[in-house]
């Protein structure tokens, strides 16, 4: 679906290079989750997969054919992207011509586009807000206004960066549920950048960026199993690891590294049935 | 600073047809010196709350007092003088930034509100420090900062009045883990060194659980309940019903507990004390 292919980035051509050389893919239906430091290009990748940012070097593919300043009408119907700042995206008066605006340019026709409509609101809990302006709204619910925008215009992938970080922990979960559903449901493939390693436990695969360069690429669960040299890099393993980690010092070992918490203790109470 | 909200209402567009009440019928106390953390559903109205405190917005009805200010729909005064001792940092730091240099922007307000300029300007590297920034940014443009970096500009540009109370809105979004969790001592260290007091609004109900001394919650622009983090979480289902959780140490002690049938006492309800539940119980079941 998305290919990048030695893709560097440059910023201005005098300075140095944000992104060094990287290969990257993601699926058709994959659930890719994209981590790493401050500053260590998640952003910068994320705006080349819809072309708001050309490689400096190197090329992106999307389904096959290379991302140039030609195609980029077409890019973004299959690559939508939630914006870190939400605010960033907004364009309409209203909730309504906001989510509206997309839809319109797509050439929708106006009587299905109210169903899409409300149907995205819905999904994002913020249906009767039509006629709010996105500027007054909370920090969550702008964040929640910016999702059902991209939602609406169903596109094959959705770059979700930093989506969640202002959603109360009801509204994270639904969320994270919603994306489950789409990609099920309608084979949507989705990259979620995100510094919570509990959401990047729904990953298909997790990608980490350590200074514009991929430092670790594989299964959540292998992730994880990386325990403290995580910390080398800006992150920190989950409460999960590090209790597994305390058990372990006591000789108390599991066959396969837990995701959460609930596994770790359904693995112990299994191991405590068999003895 | 003592901070007081008597009978608060606030309301957005008021007078005009869109008029939107956020915060109905206020009243709490936040003893100086405390650290306050606000936690509550999107849109229950903790930003607005925190906007009263320097001032930005006043009640409609009812009082705040912060120290010997006091705000009301006629007295506002001293605001310059009330965000000399109230540092504010906003859930979007884009809304904070706007000088062209990084440098520019931390001495914003120590130029703003008459610091000694020369001070403050020595303490730069230390202040960069502090927030997990390397010196070469401070002639960048803030804009062109990653979201993270954006974040710890915008707390080093409060951070570095030395105010005496730091209202902090969801200032981790967006940091990575290690990032997160060093502001947090950050702020922790300068509640406890500087006598200051912290107002913290946050979706992380760790964070509540492990540096509050007073949560406050709120649900749908009114005061839920108010309590010490540990009595506050013991609320399960009431804080589920208001889109709330509580804190994953508290969420494994209760599954330990449902799923093993051993007891998770409340002194035993962190990382320690369950891998001891966990390490007693395994090795219970190898002697059986
Ligand atoms: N518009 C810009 N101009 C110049 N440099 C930039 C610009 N935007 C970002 N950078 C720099 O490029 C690097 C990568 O930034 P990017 O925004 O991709 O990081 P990120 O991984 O998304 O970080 P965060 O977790 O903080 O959002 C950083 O060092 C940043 O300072
Ligand atoms: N500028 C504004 N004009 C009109 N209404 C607003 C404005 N800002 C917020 N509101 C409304 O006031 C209510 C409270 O918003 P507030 O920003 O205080 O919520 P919050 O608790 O900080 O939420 P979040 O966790 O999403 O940041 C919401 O219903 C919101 O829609
Ligand atoms: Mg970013
Ligand atoms: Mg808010």
């Amino acid at each position: 679906m998305i290919k990048f292919d030695r893709v560097s980035f440059r910023y201005r051509d005098d300075s140095s290079k944000v992104i060094n050389d990287i290969n990257l893919s993601i699926d058709r239906g994959e659930w890719v989750a994209l981590i790493g430091h401050n500053g260590s290009g998640k952003s910068t990748v994320a705006k080349m997969m819809n072309g708001l940012l050309l490689p400096s070097e190197g090329q992106v593919f999307i389904d096959d054919i290379e991302l140039t300043e030609q195609n980029l009408i077409e890019v973004r119907q299959k690559v939508g992207m939630v914006f870190q700042n939400p605010e960033n995206q907004f364009v309409g008066t209203t909730v309504l011509d906001d989510v509206a605006f997309g839809l319109e340019n797509l050439g929708v026709d106006p009587e299905y586009m109210y169903e899409r409509i409300q149907q995205s609101l819905k999904q994002v809990s913020m249906d009767g807000y039509e006629q709010h302006e996105p500027h007054r709204l909370s920090g969550g619910q702008k964040q929640r206004i910016a999702i059902a925008g991209v939602l609406a215009m169903l596109p094959e992938v959705i770059v979700f960066d930093e989506a969640t970080t202002m959603l109360d922990p009801m509204g994270r979960k639904d969320l994270l549920q919603t994306m489950k559903t789409l990609k099920e449901e309608r084979g949507l493939s989705i990259v979620s950048i995100t510094h919570d390693l509990t959401e990047a436990a729904f990953a298909d695969r997790v990608l980490v960026l350590n200074q514009g360069e991929v430092w670790f690429e594989g299964e959540p669960r292998q992730l994880f199993a990386k325990g403290e040299e995580l910390e080398n890099i800006g992150l920190e393993p989950p409460f999960v690891t590090k209790l597994y980690h305390q058990l372990k010092s006591e000789n108390i070992t599991l066959e396969r590294e837990p995701l959460d918490f609930k596994e770790l203790v359904d693995e112990l109470w299994t191991l405590h049935l068999k003895k | 600073m003592d901070i007081t909200f008597k009978e608060v209402d606030y309301i957005y567009q008021y007078n005009t047809p869109f008029e939107h009440q956020a915060l109905h019928n206020l009243s709490f106390h936040i003893p100086s010196g405390s650290f306050t953390a606000i936690i509550g559903h999107t849109g229950s109205g903790k930003s607005t709350l925190i906007q009263h405190l320097n001032g930005l917005i006043k009640p409609i009805q009812g009082e705040v007092t912060i120290g010997e200010f006091t705000l009301s729909s006629e007295k506002n005064h001293q605001v310059k003088d009330l965000r000399k001792h109230v540092g504010v940092v906003f859930q979007y730091p884009e809304h904070q930034l706007f000088e062209e240099t990084v440098k520019k922007d931390i001495l914003f307000g120590p130029k703003n509100f008459g610091f000694d300029l020369d001070r403050k300007e020595d303490e730069l590297a230390d202040v960069l420090n502090n927030v997990g920034l390397p010196v070469d940014v401070l002639d960048r443009s803030p804009f062109e900062l990653s979201g993270g970096q954006m974040r710890r500009v915008a707390i080093a540009g409060v951070i570095v009045l030395e105010p005496s109370v730091l209202v902090l809105d969801e200032p981790t979004a967006g940091l990575d883990p290690l990032g997160r969790s060093q502001m947090l001592k950050l702020f922790s260290h300068l509640h406890q060194s500087r006598q200051q007091t912290t107002v913290l609004v946050t979706h992380h109900m760790e964070d509540a659980l492990a540096y509050a001394d007073q949560v406050i919650v709120m649900n749908q622009g009114k005061v839920e309940m108010i309590g010490e983090p540990k009595e506050l979480f013991k609320k399960k289902e009431r804080l589920r019903d208001i889109g709330l959780d509580i804190p994953e140490v508290f969420e494994c002690a209760n599954y330990i507990e449902n799923k093993l049938g051993v007891s998770v006492n409340e002194c035993q309800s962190n990382m320690e004390g369950i891998s001891q539940v966990l390490v007693d119980f395994v090795k219970a079941g190898a002697r059986s």
